[in-house]
């Protein structure tokens, strides 16, 4: 469970987020959603302590990040799995190299048993035949999908994903999207996803959060996008033309 | 004032370099990578240079000394002079600000444009010391290269004096040996030592504190090619001064 108080965050004087409150259940995957440069990315490097905030307060469980020592938050990092928008993978490593890193960095373990641990989760994400390969010698959906290995290596307790899906076809996007669902329920994990893909917010917005200009705009699940009468929401939502038949069948049919 | 403050955020860059440490079985690799690409890649361009510009500098040495009382060895002499005080030391730091500076800015700063710098800093490693403190390490090794190119400037030197015919190997010689001071080399080497803490972070700085994407890259490179060749040659003078007068 992550609760965010009232956040804000200003770059040089200009407001980017400006008073953000809500929370994230475990188990369950949480949506950002909104137009690019509403502000996503910014909101979950302050999640995650790369940015420090200018007010407001940020809860890991019941602990204050902006409280914690130096200490406390590499422990909470080493809690956290990430997985960001152009997959970030040291392209000094091999595939598999890039996934038994944070092990190699963190746990005692022996070569081996990284090795093992770091083939479960290879074998989780359903990379075939590409442990030996270099980041730039795979695809795009390979690539999310090392990164996501990377990210659970560690068992984490929370797990980020900056629009997972940006720049994949629409088939490897849905799959992307439901292997974090999967692994979300599975291991119990507090999942934030930002996204601005209308696929992902139909398939698994368990709870989703709108942001407009900064601020949240709206908050619900993927069920309530239906019905809501919030017109910013459904003005992003139902941009294009089928999305809005399909929101007009669903809601003749109720 | 936008150099101050950045003086300020190298200086703390610096201290961070320092605070909590990567595991060493990590470290060590990364500091074996460094050398092999810093260092052992840098030698080739070294040697031809040095080789060449101490040829170049013994037959210009030669030309200026048409005066037949003269002794010949002063070619030697004036030739050892100007590469172990400057062309050494100096010139070929330049050199290596280009060379590896640049390798060492667009290296971080991909990484930085592409997230893999935040990827290090979410799993909780202290990235300055992950990335930049190898560098320094592997950089302790440049002197070695400013000796091979000692060594080679003078070769040349001798090849292109006995070969074209300016003086005899015998001259030559001497003129090496002729009135040396010991502290010339000290002294060269402590500028060395200096100028390689400058070419591993002054580049990284300019690396890791980047913005922006590919194009950025190439920028921040030149950027740091320039800072880095002006701090060399400020502390070059700043070094002479203390050191020879
Ligand atoms: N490091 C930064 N410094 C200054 N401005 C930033 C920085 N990061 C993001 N911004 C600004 O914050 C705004 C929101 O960006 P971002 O969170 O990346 O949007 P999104 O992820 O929703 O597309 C943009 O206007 C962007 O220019
Ligand atoms: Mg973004």
């Amino acid at each position: 469970m992550i609760k965010v108080k009232n956040i804000s965050k200003e770059f040089d004087g200009s407001p980017i987020l400006k008073g953000i409150s809500t929370f994230f259940e475990k188990g369950k995957t949480n949506l950002i959603i909104g137009q690019s440069g509403s502000g996503k990315t910014v909101f979950l490097k302050c999640l995650l302590g790369l940015f420090e905030t200018n007010s407001g307060q940020i809860f890991f469980e019941n602990s204050p990040i902006n409280l914690m020592t130096t200490k406390e938050r590499t422990v909470l990092r080493q809690e956290i799995g990430m997985v960001f928008q152009g997959s970030a993978l040291f392209d000094s490593m091999t595939v598999e190299e890039n996934i038994m890193f944070p092990m190699q960095m963190f746990t005692k373990k022996d070569d081996d048993e990284v090795r093992e641990r770091a083939n479960q989760a290879i074998k989780r994400v359903n990379l075939i035949n590409a442990n030996e390969k270099y980041p730039d010698e795979i695809s795009g959906g390979m690539k999310k999908r090392v990164a996501i290995a990377r990210s659970i290596v560690m068992n984490p307790k929370y797990l980020f994903c900056d629009e997972p899906n940006s720049g994949l076809d629409p088939k490897t996007a849905i799959l992307i999207d439901n292997l974090i669902q999967e692994i979300t329920e599975e291991y119990n994990i507090t999942t934030v996803i930002n996204t601005h893909d209308m696929n992902s917010v139909m398939e698994i917005g368990e709870k989703i959060v709108f942001l407009l200009n900064g601020k949240k705009a709206w908050e619900g699940s993927n069920k309530d996008i239906f019905n809501t009468d919030n017109e910013a929401v459904s003005n992003f939502v139902y941009s294009s033309d089928l999305f809005k038949k399909v929101r007009k069948m669903y809601l003749e049919k109720k | 004032m936008r150099v101050i403050s950045n003086i300020g955020k190298y200086f703390l860059m610096l201290q961070n370099v320092f605070g909590k440490f990567t595991k060493w079985k990590v470290l060590r690799q990364l500091i074996f990578k460094d050398i092999e690409s810093l260092i052992i890649g840098s030698l080739g361009i070294v040697s031809f240079i040095s080789f060449f510009v101490g040829g170049v500098v013994s037959i210009q040495t030669a030309l200026n000394l048409e005066n037949p009382f003269l002794p010949k060895d002063l070619i030697g002499f004036a030739t050892r002079q100007s590469i172990i005080l400057e062309f050494a030391p100096t010139f070929i730091s330049i050199i290596m600000a280009g060379k590896v500076g640049s390798y060492i800015t667009s290296s971080i700063g991909t990484m930085k444009v592409t997230e893999q710098i935040d990827a290090l800093e979410v799993m909780g490693i202290n990235t300055y010391n992950y990335l930049i403190f190898p560098k320094i390490i592997a950089l302790l090794l440049y002197p070695l290269v400013i000796c091979i190119s000692m060594f080679l400037g003078i070769f040349g030197g001798y090849i292109a004096c006995v070969y074209g015919g300016f003086s005899t190997s015998g001259e030559f010689i001497q003129g090496i040996q002729l009135d040396f001071t010991p502290f010339h080399v000290t002294y060269a080497f402590i500028k060395t030592a200096f100028f390689s803490f400058i070419l591993a972070t002054i580049p990284s700085f300019h690396g890791y504190f980047m913005t922006g994407g590919a194009l950025e890259v190439g920028k921040a490179s030149t950027v740091s090619f320039v800072w880095t060749s002006v701090v060399i040659i400020l502390l070059n003078y700043l070094i002479t001064q203390l050191l020879l007068t």
